[in-house]
Protein backbone atom coordinates (compact mmCIF):
# COMPACT_ATOMS: atom_id res chain seq x y z
CA UNK A 1 0.00 0.00 0.00
CA UNK A 2 2.70 2.50 1.03
CA UNK A 3 4.79 1.37 -1.94
CA UNK A 4 1.88 2.12 -4.33
CA UNK A 5 1.29 5.55 -2.79
CA UNK A 6 5.00 6.45 -2.99
CA UNK A 7 5.15 5.20 -6.55
CA UNK A 8 2.15 7.30 -7.57
CA UNK A 9 3.58 10.39 -5.86
CA UNK A 10 6.92 9.84 -7.66
CA UNK A 11 5.18 9.27 -10.99
CA UNK A 12 2.57 12.04 -10.93
CA UNK A 13 4.92 14.65 -9.47
CA UNK A 14 7.21 14.02 -12.43
CA UNK A 15 4.41 13.96 -15.01
CA UNK A 16 3.02 17.27 -13.76
CA UNK A 17 6.24 19.23 -13.31
CA UNK A 18 8.59 17.52 -15.84
CA UNK A 19 8.66 20.27 -18.48
CA UNK A 20 9.14 23.04 -15.94
CA UNK A 21 11.86 21.07 -14.19
CA UNK A 22 13.62 20.35 -17.48
CA UNK A 23 13.55 24.08 -18.22
CA UNK A 24 15.45 24.71 -14.97
CA UNK A 25 18.07 22.08 -15.70
CA UNK A 26 18.54 23.21 -19.30
CA UNK A 27 18.81 26.90 -18.36
CA UNK A 28 21.14 25.92 -15.49
CA UNK A 29 23.29 23.96 -17.93
CA UNK A 30 23.60 27.03 -20.20
CA UNK A 31 24.58 29.11 -17.16
CA UNK A 32 27.36 26.80 -15.97
CA UNK A 33 28.66 26.31 -19.53
CA UNK A 34 28.49 30.01 -20.22
CA UNK A 35 31.55 30.07 -22.51
CA UNK A 36 30.24 27.27 -24.75
CA UNK A 37 27.40 29.43 -26.01
CA UNK A 38 28.06 32.29 -28.42
CA UNK A 39 28.28 35.78 -27.04
CA UNK A 40 26.79 38.61 -29.03
CA UNK A 41 29.90 40.69 -29.74
CA UNK A 42 28.05 43.96 -29.91
CA UNK A 43 26.41 43.44 -26.49
CA UNK A 44 22.68 43.57 -25.90
CA UNK A 45 20.44 45.18 -28.51
CA UNK A 46 18.95 48.45 -27.27
CA UNK A 47 15.86 49.99 -28.87
CA UNK A 48 14.91 53.49 -27.74
CA UNK A 49 11.72 55.36 -28.61
CA UNK A 50 10.17 58.57 -27.32
CA UNK A 51 6.48 59.27 -27.53
CA UNK A 52 3.82 61.45 -25.99
CA UNK A 53 1.26 59.99 -23.58
CA UNK A 54 -1.87 61.08 -21.80
CA UNK A 55 -2.78 60.09 -18.23
CA UNK A 56 -5.26 61.71 -15.85
CA UNK A 57 -3.88 60.32 -12.54
CA UNK A 58 -0.57 60.93 -10.73
CA UNK A 59 2.37 60.14 -13.00
CA UNK A 60 4.50 58.47 -10.33
CA UNK A 61 2.16 55.76 -9.05
CA UNK A 62 1.90 52.04 -9.78
CA UNK A 63 -1.34 52.55 -11.73
CA UNK A 64 0.65 54.74 -14.07
CA UNK A 65 3.07 51.88 -14.67
CA UNK A 66 0.09 49.70 -15.63
CA UNK A 67 -1.18 52.46 -17.89
CA UNK A 68 2.21 52.65 -19.62
CA UNK A 69 2.27 48.90 -20.21
CA UNK A 70 -1.26 48.86 -21.60
CA UNK A 71 -0.97 51.89 -23.86
CA UNK A 72 2.55 51.19 -25.12
CA UNK A 73 1.87 47.46 -25.41
CA UNK A 74 4.73 45.68 -23.68
CA UNK A 75 4.82 42.96 -21.05
CA UNK A 76 7.06 42.22 -18.09
CA UNK A 77 7.23 42.38 -14.34
CA UNK A 78 7.56 45.81 -12.72
CA UNK A 79 10.87 45.74 -10.85
CA UNK A 80 11.34 49.36 -9.84
CA UNK A 81 9.93 52.86 -9.83
CA UNK A 82 11.70 55.95 -8.54
CA UNK A 83 11.74 59.69 -8.83
CA UNK A 84 14.54 61.17 -10.92
CA UNK A 85 15.70 64.75 -11.51
CA UNK A 86 13.53 65.00 -14.64
CA UNK A 87 10.49 62.93 -13.65
CA UNK A 88 10.10 59.23 -12.93
CA UNK A 89 11.84 56.05 -13.98
CA UNK A 90 10.05 52.70 -14.19
CA UNK A 91 11.77 49.38 -14.90
CA UNK A 92 10.33 46.06 -15.99
CA UNK A 93 11.79 42.66 -16.59
CA UNK A 94 10.94 39.54 -18.51
CA UNK A 95 13.35 36.75 -19.49
CA UNK A 96 15.91 38.16 -21.92
CA UNK A 97 14.47 41.69 -21.92
CA UNK A 98 14.88 44.72 -19.61
CA UNK A 99 12.59 47.68 -20.16
CA UNK A 100 13.20 51.16 -18.78
CA UNK A 101 10.75 54.05 -19.08
CA UNK A 102 11.72 57.64 -18.29
CA UNK A 103 8.63 59.77 -17.84
CA UNK A 104 8.78 63.57 -17.79
CA UNK A 105 7.69 65.41 -14.64
CA UNK A 106 4.57 66.65 -16.47
CA UNK A 107 3.73 63.04 -17.30
CA UNK A 108 3.15 63.81 -20.98
CA UNK A 109 6.15 62.13 -22.59
CA UNK A 110 7.95 58.83 -22.16
CA UNK A 111 11.29 57.52 -23.40
CA UNK A 112 11.22 53.76 -23.59
CA UNK A 113 14.48 51.76 -23.68
CA UNK A 114 14.17 48.06 -24.42
CA UNK A 115 17.37 46.05 -23.85
CA UNK A 116 17.27 42.66 -25.53
CA UNK A 117 19.87 40.18 -24.29
CA UNK A 118 21.28 37.23 -26.22
CA UNK A 119 20.42 33.53 -25.75
CA UNK A 120 22.45 33.27 -22.55
CA UNK A 121 20.69 36.31 -21.13
CA UNK A 122 17.34 34.72 -21.96
CA UNK A 123 18.30 31.46 -20.21
CA UNK A 124 19.67 33.39 -17.24
CA UNK A 125 16.44 35.36 -17.01
CA UNK A 126 14.29 32.23 -16.98
CA UNK A 127 16.48 30.60 -14.35
CA UNK A 128 16.71 33.52 -11.95
CA UNK A 129 13.10 34.68 -12.00
CA UNK A 130 11.57 34.17 -8.57
CA UNK A 131 10.06 36.03 -5.56
CA UNK A 132 6.36 36.50 -4.87
CA UNK A 133 5.83 40.20 -5.51
CA UNK A 134 3.29 40.18 -8.34
CA UNK A 135 1.79 40.48 -10.82
CA UNK A 136 -0.36 37.34 -10.79
CA UNK A 137 1.23 35.81 -13.87
CA UNK A 138 4.70 36.04 -12.34
CA UNK A 139 3.46 34.80 -8.96
CA UNK A 140 2.12 31.75 -10.81
CA UNK A 141 5.59 31.30 -12.28
CA UNK A 142 7.10 31.50 -8.78
CA UNK A 143 4.59 28.95 -7.52
CA UNK A 144 5.63 26.54 -10.29
CA UNK A 145 9.25 27.26 -9.40
CA UNK A 146 8.51 26.30 -5.78
CA UNK A 147 6.71 23.14 -6.92
CA UNK A 148 9.66 22.19 -9.13
CA UNK A 149 12.04 22.73 -6.19
CA UNK A 150 9.83 20.71 -3.86
CA UNK A 151 9.52 17.95 -6.45
CA UNK A 152 13.30 17.46 -6.42
CA UNK A 153 13.14 16.61 -2.72
CA UNK A 154 10.08 14.43 -3.32
CA UNK A 155 11.85 12.52 -6.13
CA UNK A 156 14.87 11.86 -3.94
CA UNK A 157 12.89 10.73 -0.87
CA UNK A 158 10.31 8.61 -2.71
CA UNK A 159 13.00 7.27 -5.06
CA UNK A 160 15.10 6.01 -2.15
CA UNK A 161 12.04 4.38 -0.57
CA UNK A 162 10.98 2.75 -3.85
CA UNK A 163 14.49 1.39 -4.43
CA UNK A 164 14.64 0.00 -0.89
CA UNK A 165 11.33 -1.83 -1.34
CA UNK A 166 11.87 -2.81 -4.95
CA UNK A 167 15.42 -4.06 -5.00
CA UNK A 168 16.50 -7.43 -3.60
CA UNK A 169 20.25 -6.88 -3.97
CA UNK A 170 20.89 -3.60 -2.27
CA UNK A 171 24.65 -3.38 -2.54
CA UNK A 172 24.74 -1.18 -5.71
CA UNK A 173 22.11 1.13 -4.37
CA UNK A 174 23.92 1.46 -1.06
CA UNK A 175 27.13 2.26 -2.93
CA UNK A 176 25.42 4.93 -5.06
CA UNK A 177 23.74 6.49 -2.03
CA UNK A 178 26.97 6.44 -0.02
CA UNK A 179 28.90 8.07 -2.87
CA UNK A 180 26.24 10.73 -3.28
CA UNK A 181 25.76 11.66 0.36
CA UNK A 182 29.41 11.10 1.19
CA UNK A 183 30.43 13.65 -1.44
CA UNK A 184 27.78 16.17 -0.36
CA UNK A 185 28.45 15.91 3.38
CA UNK A 186 32.22 15.65 2.80
CA UNK A 187 32.21 18.82 0.69
CA UNK A 188 30.25 20.76 3.31
CA UNK A 189 32.53 19.54 6.11
CA UNK A 190 35.60 20.37 3.98
CA UNK A 191 34.32 23.92 3.51
CA UNK A 192 33.58 24.24 7.21
CA UNK A 193 37.00 23.05 8.32
CA UNK A 194 39.44 24.47 5.75
CA UNK A 195 41.01 27.82 6.34
CA UNK B 1 15.94 -3.22 -22.39
CA UNK B 2 13.39 -2.34 -19.72
CA UNK B 3 15.68 -3.65 -17.01
CA UNK B 4 18.57 -1.53 -18.31
CA UNK B 5 16.42 1.58 -18.37
CA UNK B 6 15.11 0.80 -14.89
CA UNK B 7 18.64 0.41 -13.54
CA UNK B 8 19.76 3.63 -15.22
CA UNK B 9 16.78 5.48 -13.76
CA UNK B 10 17.16 3.91 -10.31
CA UNK B 11 20.91 4.07 -9.74
CA UNK B 12 21.31 7.40 -11.54
CA UNK B 13 18.66 8.82 -9.23
CA UNK B 14 20.32 7.38 -6.13
CA UNK B 15 23.69 8.69 -7.25
CA UNK B 16 22.46 12.26 -7.50
CA UNK B 17 19.90 12.10 -4.67
CA UNK B 18 21.94 14.32 -2.34
CA UNK B 19 22.32 16.98 -5.03
CA UNK B 20 18.59 16.86 -5.78
CA UNK B 21 17.82 17.50 -2.11
CA UNK B 22 20.39 20.32 -2.01
CA UNK B 23 19.02 21.83 -5.24
CA UNK B 24 15.47 21.55 -3.91
CA UNK B 25 16.21 23.10 -0.51
CA UNK B 26 18.36 25.94 -1.80
CA UNK B 27 15.92 26.75 -4.63
CA UNK B 28 13.10 26.96 -2.09
CA UNK B 29 15.35 29.14 0.05
CA UNK B 30 15.61 31.72 -2.75
CA UNK B 31 11.87 32.39 -2.23
CA UNK B 32 11.54 31.53 1.45
CA UNK B 33 14.70 32.60 3.25
CA UNK B 34 13.36 31.39 6.63
CA UNK B 35 13.64 27.78 5.43
CA UNK B 36 17.45 27.83 5.55
CA UNK B 37 18.47 31.02 7.35
CA UNK B 38 21.99 32.12 6.52
CA UNK B 39 24.05 33.29 9.48
CA UNK B 40 27.54 34.30 10.43
CA UNK B 41 28.62 31.83 13.09
CA UNK B 42 31.87 33.49 14.17
CA UNK B 43 34.00 36.52 13.42
CA UNK B 44 37.71 36.71 14.14
CA UNK B 45 40.29 39.32 13.38
CA UNK B 46 43.92 38.59 12.60
CA UNK B 47 46.81 40.30 10.93
CA UNK B 48 49.73 39.15 8.82
CA UNK B 49 52.74 40.75 7.14
CA UNK B 50 52.27 41.49 3.45
CA UNK B 51 55.24 43.04 1.59
CA UNK B 52 54.70 46.14 -0.51
CA UNK B 53 53.59 45.24 -4.07
CA UNK B 54 55.55 46.26 -7.15
CA UNK B 55 52.54 48.10 -8.59
CA UNK B 56 49.73 50.15 -7.08
CA UNK B 57 47.14 49.09 -9.64
CA UNK B 58 44.04 48.23 -7.57
CA UNK B 59 43.34 44.77 -9.00
CA UNK B 60 47.05 43.82 -8.94
CA UNK B 61 47.35 44.89 -5.30
CA UNK B 62 44.24 42.90 -4.39
CA UNK B 63 45.62 39.79 -6.11
CA UNK B 64 48.98 40.32 -4.41
CA UNK B 65 47.39 40.64 -0.93
CA UNK B 66 45.21 37.55 -1.47
CA UNK B 67 48.20 35.53 -2.67
CA UNK B 68 50.42 36.67 0.21
CA UNK B 69 47.72 35.82 2.76
CA UNK B 70 47.17 32.48 1.01
CA UNK B 71 43.40 32.93 1.04
CA UNK B 72 41.20 30.72 -1.14
CA UNK B 73 38.25 32.28 -2.95
CA UNK B 74 37.39 35.16 -5.23
CA UNK B 75 38.36 38.82 -4.87
CA UNK B 76 35.25 40.95 -5.41
CA UNK B 77 36.43 43.64 -7.89
CA UNK B 78 33.77 46.12 -6.72
CA UNK B 79 35.05 45.89 -3.14
CA UNK B 80 38.60 47.09 -3.92
CA UNK B 81 39.06 50.63 -2.58
CA UNK B 82 42.13 52.84 -2.13
CA UNK B 83 42.13 55.82 0.22
CA UNK B 84 44.27 58.98 0.12
CA UNK B 85 46.97 57.41 2.29
CA UNK B 86 47.25 54.56 -0.25
CA UNK B 87 45.69 52.04 2.13
CA UNK B 88 43.58 49.38 0.47
CA UNK B 89 40.39 47.61 1.48
CA UNK B 90 39.08 44.58 -0.33
CA UNK B 91 36.82 41.59 0.17
CA UNK B 92 37.48 37.96 -0.61
CA UNK B 93 34.92 35.20 -0.26
CA UNK B 94 34.43 31.52 -0.85
CA UNK B 95 31.64 29.15 0.18
CA UNK B 96 31.47 29.30 3.97
CA UNK B 97 33.86 32.21 4.53
CA UNK B 98 34.07 35.92 3.96
CA UNK B 99 37.22 38.00 4.47
CA UNK B 100 37.24 41.79 4.77
CA UNK B 101 40.84 42.97 4.41
CA UNK B 102 42.47 46.29 5.29
CA UNK B 103 45.97 46.57 3.84
CA UNK B 104 48.53 49.19 4.75
CA UNK B 105 51.39 48.85 2.19
CA UNK B 106 53.78 51.19 4.05
CA UNK B 107 53.49 49.22 7.28
CA UNK B 108 53.39 46.02 5.16
CA UNK B 109 50.53 44.65 7.27
CA UNK B 110 47.09 43.32 6.36
CA UNK B 111 44.35 43.14 8.97
CA UNK B 112 41.76 40.49 8.12
CA UNK B 113 38.23 40.26 9.53
CA UNK B 114 37.23 36.67 8.88
CA UNK B 115 33.59 35.62 9.04
CA UNK B 116 32.61 31.98 9.14
CA UNK B 117 29.17 31.22 7.64
CA UNK B 118 26.75 28.48 8.61
CA UNK B 119 25.81 25.29 6.73
CA UNK B 120 22.83 26.97 5.04
CA UNK B 121 25.14 29.55 3.46
CA UNK B 122 27.52 26.83 2.29
CA UNK B 123 24.64 24.85 0.77
CA UNK B 124 23.44 27.93 -1.07
CA UNK B 125 26.94 28.55 -2.43
CA UNK B 126 27.14 24.95 -3.62
CA UNK B 127 23.93 25.35 -5.68
CA UNK B 128 25.13 24.97 -9.27
CA UNK B 129 28.80 25.53 -8.39
CA UNK B 130 30.62 24.16 -11.42
CA UNK B 131 33.89 26.03 -11.98
CA UNK B 132 35.34 25.38 -8.55
CA UNK B 133 36.92 27.91 -6.23
CA UNK B 134 40.50 29.22 -6.60
CA UNK B 135 42.69 27.70 -3.91
CA UNK B 136 40.27 24.90 -2.99
CA UNK B 137 41.32 21.92 -5.16
CA UNK B 138 39.08 19.48 -3.28
CA UNK B 139 36.04 21.33 -4.51
CA UNK B 140 36.66 20.23 -8.12
CA UNK B 141 34.69 16.95 -7.71
CA UNK B 142 31.67 19.05 -6.78
CA UNK B 143 31.83 20.60 -10.26
CA UNK B 144 31.79 17.14 -11.82
CA UNK B 145 28.89 16.22 -9.55
CA UNK B 146 26.99 19.30 -10.78
CA UNK B 147 27.56 18.25 -14.39
CA UNK B 148 26.63 14.63 -13.68
CA UNK B 149 23.43 15.60 -11.88
CA UNK B 150 22.35 17.75 -14.82
CA UNK B 151 22.74 14.84 -17.23
CA UNK B 152 21.17 12.32 -14.88
CA UNK B 153 18.07 14.46 -14.45
CA UNK B 154 17.69 14.71 -18.23
CA UNK B 155 18.17 10.94 -18.50
CA UNK B 156 15.80 10.25 -15.61
CA UNK B 157 13.00 12.19 -17.29
CA UNK B 158 13.55 10.29 -20.56
CA UNK B 159 13.85 6.85 -18.97
CA UNK B 160 10.92 7.62 -16.66
CA UNK B 161 8.67 8.30 -19.66
CA UNK B 162 9.71 5.08 -21.39
CA UNK B 163 9.26 3.10 -18.17
CA UNK B 164 5.71 4.25 -17.54
CA UNK B 165 4.91 3.67 -21.20
CA UNK B 166 5.67 -0.03 -20.61
CA UNK B 167 2.81 -0.28 -18.14
CA UNK B 168 -0.20 -0.72 -20.39
CA UNK B 169 -2.66 -0.37 -17.49
CA UNK B 170 -1.72 3.26 -16.76
CA UNK B 171 -0.24 4.27 -20.08
CA UNK B 172 -3.23 6.19 -21.45
CA UNK B 173 -3.89 8.20 -18.27
CA UNK B 174 -0.22 8.99 -17.79
CA UNK B 175 0.26 10.21 -21.33
CA UNK B 176 -2.82 12.42 -21.01
CA UNK B 177 -1.59 13.91 -17.70
CA UNK B 178 1.91 14.43 -19.07
CA UNK B 179 0.65 15.81 -22.38
CA UNK B 180 -1.74 18.31 -20.83
CA UNK B 181 0.75 19.46 -18.17
CA UNK B 182 3.59 19.56 -20.70
CA UNK B 183 1.68 21.66 -23.22
CA UNK B 184 0.46 24.04 -20.49
CA UNK B 185 3.97 24.40 -19.00
CA UNK B 186 5.62 24.92 -22.37
CA UNK B 187 2.94 27.40 -23.38
CA UNK B 188 3.42 29.30 -20.13
CA UNK B 189 7.22 29.37 -20.50
CA UNK B 190 6.94 30.66 -24.07
CA UNK B 191 4.27 33.20 -23.13
CA UNK B 192 6.41 34.63 -20.31
CA UNK B 193 9.47 34.80 -22.58
CA UNK B 194 7.75 36.24 -25.65
CA UNK B 195 4.97 38.39 -24.23
CA UNK B 196 5.51 38.68 -20.47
Amino acid sequence: MTYTIFRKIHLYASLIIAVFLLMYFITGYVMIHDQTFTHRESGPEVIETTQSIHYDGAAGDAAFADHLQRTLGFGGKLTGQRKTADGWRFTWFRPGVDIEADVTAAGDSVTLRETRHDFRGLMNGYHRMHQYNGPLLYDLWTLLYDLASLSLIVFAVTGVYLWWRHSRRKIWGVLCLSASWGLAVGTIVYLMLTR
Amino acid sequence: MRKWLMNLHLYGGLLCSSYLVLYGLTSLQFNHAWLLPEKTTSTIEWSAPVPMPSTFNKQAVADHVKAQLDLPGWVHPWSIQRDREQNFTLEVSRPGKHYAIHYDPRAAVAVVTEQRRNVAAIMRNLHGLYHGVPGLPWLRPWGWFTELTNWIVLLAVGTGIVLFAYRSRERRTNFIVMGVCGVLSLGFILYIGLVG
